[in-house]
């Protein structure tokens, strides 16, 4: 079935973990084998992705006490999320030989293999926020 | 004119002269527009309509130019507009102009296969290594490749384009399935 006439269908399946101001279509992870398509469709998630994990972390910032040492681990966890983003070239490099993109004026399979790399690290980061928030929210 | 497959001249029997005749084509190739249309539909997702990020798509061709996820203007089959190409995002080029930029962003895979390749090809045999050669990046990337094909053991292609550096990424696996069938049997089909 054409991507296309799969749009209607997608938006009713969403899973409740995409924000609802996602623009990216998470139907474009079947189609994955292209360059540009990969890394525009890992990306577009990733920025969904990354939107969604903020508004969960404000939530839990604002949810600890003034003072409270949690909030601080919170923060530093934050910041490794956004700092291991940078280990994912050695995913992109790995298979180069080690040596930067053999094609730079063009996208191609590998800048893709980054681009997933940096999305599973940013989903795994969503769903660790999630599962505190939960955590979190059962107690009330 | 077509260039010689090899030259070679024999001192030990100045008689022994061998013309070899193949269907195949000698250099030099040239991408094909099928094959445009073929790597359009990887790049954008669909032939023609809407793509999953609602960019209209023409042909396989992203018409209108775009700003991707990287902040990269960007237009036709995944071309990164340089300041050279004179294209505003927002603005609209024709499908011809598209069709170029994807011809020339396939230069660089198109040029290392005829430096490194020496036996003749088919039109369809030389896309699907171009197509092969672009995604993994022309270079290192297709030093198997290339000595395979050499081998002139094309009937054995197919199976080898099919695990060609796609490692673990499932997401490769029909790709190179699509560009095997190109090879082998000439289909350019890249829907998905």
């Amino acid at each position: 079935m054409p991507l296309t006439k799969r749009l209607g269908l997608v938006f009713l399946l969403l899973p409740l973990s995409v924000s609802a101001s996602a623009r990216t279509n998470p139907e474009c992870l079947k189609h994955l084998g292209g360059t540009s398509f990969d890394v525009n469709c890992y990306g577009g998630l990733t920025t969904d992705i990354k939107a969604d994990s903020e508004t969960i972390y404000r939530k839990l910032a604002d949810s600890m006490p003034r003072g409270n040492a949690n909030r601080k681990l919170l923060d530093e966890y934050m910041s490794a999320q956004a700092a291991a983003e940078k280990f994912c070239v050695l995913e992109k490099e790995a298979g180069t030989n080690w040596m930067p993109s053999p094609s730079p004026n063009t996208y191609n399979m590998w800048d893709g293999i980054y681009a997933e790399c940096v999305y599973e690290t940013r989903k795994q980061q969503n769903a660790r926020l999630r599962s505190l928030l939960k955590s979190y929210k059962n107690q009330d | 004119m077509s260039e010689p497959l090899t030259t070679a001249t024999s001192i030990l029997n100045p008689a022994s002269i061998v013309t070899r005749y193949s269907r195949r084509l000698t250099k030099p190739w040239k991408v094909s527009n099928e094959l445009i249309l073929f790597l359009g539909v990887w790049e954008s997702g669909i032939l023609n309509g809407k793509n999953f990020q609602r960019h209209d798509v023409t042909d396989g061709l992203i018409l209108t130019a775009y700003t991707d996820d990287r902040g990269n203007p960007t237009v036709g089959m995944g071309h990164l507009i340089v300041p050279a190409d004179r294209i505003k995002v927002g603005q609209a080029i024709t499908l011809e102009r598209a069709r170029e930029f994807a011809r020339r962003d396939l230069e660089q895979a198109s040029s290392a296969l005829h430096r490194q390749v020496g036996v003749p090809l088919f039109q369809f045999e030389f896309d699907a290594l171009v197509s092969v050669a672009f995604n993994c990046g022309a270079g290192n990337g297709i030093a198997d490749l290339v000595a395979q094909v050499n081998n002139e053991t094309y009937e054995k292609m197919f199976d080898f384009i099919r695990y060609y550096r796609r490692g673990h990424h499932r997401t490769l696996a029909y790709r190179r399935y699509t560009e095997a069938k190109m090879f082998a049997a000439g289909v350019y089909d890249a829907s998905h």
